[in-house]
């Protein structure tokens, strides 16, 4: 009974997602069902699951096929008995991160959080503190490309102001 | 298609404030603090930061760091009261765990950060004391080792307990 087979794969009901530029996605219907924002898009409407297509305005298609594994591969540990030991899940999310820049990490944020889906929101945004943790603030500044709009004088008073905070940070 | 450098600043920015603040509460809270110097508009999200955590970690506990711990108090505690005066957002968690209890002068100013907190409406509060006495003391504690929780905590409406 692990995840349906294709020859089975006929049977399950099918929901059609359009990405931001438009791609089409077939996918089966609980594993749509993961996402807030397309559940709710059905919710006293049922009867149109059929042959609705559901628009994901800030989702690009680039992103959808890592982001559809994510929610079989989640689903599918949440549902196992006995729960799948950690080092598989672990391995699981290390290879979802691999080869993602840190650009590509904020956009599926972005994505996560249209789609309204909790765990994935999670995953990612600890990630993304992850690739921050303990780093200074020039190494913070130039990883998300944050325009410093503060006067060096300002930035002086702030600094000072919050001295006891720089201790134990990496140098740049 | 690639995109030019002007299109990539800032990008982090560009996330919803409740993300930032979610990506935020996966770090240590010194370094949340420290976000306020990256631009101005970080200084606000800081502003806006829903939790407070006060412990070891940021109170410098031993007794030579007493002025660095002293200018950090006031820190902390202006940027308390400039939450509730301004009435932002209401605040989410508020925690102090310090073992310095009979630090009269950190007393005082546990009593006035749980004041702010109540001000600013907070939904949970966790409150740890370690009294160094306790050790110290094998027969009982003496009763001027207590600290008294001020009195407005019982009535603080907000705080789910």
């Amino acid at each position: 009974m692990a995840s349906s087979s294709s020859s089975s794969s006929t049977q399950v009901k099918k929901i059609t997602l359009k990405a931001a530029d438009g791609k089409h996605f077939e996918v089966e219907e609980p594993v749509a069902m993961e996402m807030e924002t397309v559940k709710s898009f059905f919710v006293g409407n049922e009867d149109a699951m059929k042959d609705m297509v559901v628009p994901l305005l800030n989702v690009s298609s680039e992103h959808m096929p890592a982001i559809l594994d994510f929610y079989r591969n989640h689903s599918e540990f949440r549902k196992r008995t006995p729960p799948p030991p950690a080092e598989e899940v672990k391995a699981f999310n290390e290879a979802f991160l691999e080869n993602k820049s840190d650009e590509q990490l904020m956009e599926m944020i972005m994505a996560a959080n249209f789609l309204n889906t909790k765990e994935l929101l999670n995953f990612l945004t600890e990630a993304a503190a992850n690739r921050i943790k303990n780093k200074s603030v020039e190494y913070v500044r130039a990883f998300f490309g944050i325009e410093n709009d503060f006067t060096p004088e300002e930035e002086a008073r702030i600094r000072a102001e919050n001295e006891w905070a720089f201790d134990g940070l990496d140098e740049d | 298609m690639k995109k030019t450098r002007t299109e990539e600043v800032d990008r982090i920015s560009e996330l919803p404030e409740p993300i930032l603040h979610h990506i935020l509460s996966f770090l240590p809270f010194k370094q949340v603090a420290l976000t306020c110097v990256l631009s101005k508009k970080w200084e606000e999200t800081w502003k806006r930061y829903p939790v407070f955590k006060i412990d070891e970690s940021i109170l410098c506990e031993d007794e030579r760091y007493r002025e660095i711990r002293m200018k950090l108090l006031n820190y902390l505690e202006q940027t308390l009261q400039n939450r509730r005066c301004k009435d932002f957002t209401s605040m989410e968690k508020f925690s102090i765990d310090t073992k310095l209890f009979d630090d009269q002068e950190l007393a005082s100013f546990v009593d006035r950060c749980i004041c702010y907190a109540i001000g600013s409406n907070v939904k949970m509060m966790k409150l740890e004391f370690l009294l160094k006495r306790w050790h110290e003391l094998e027969f009982g504690l003496r009763r001027d080792s207590w600290y008294d929780l001020p009195p407005i905590v019982l009535c603080a409406k907000s705080v789910e307990v």
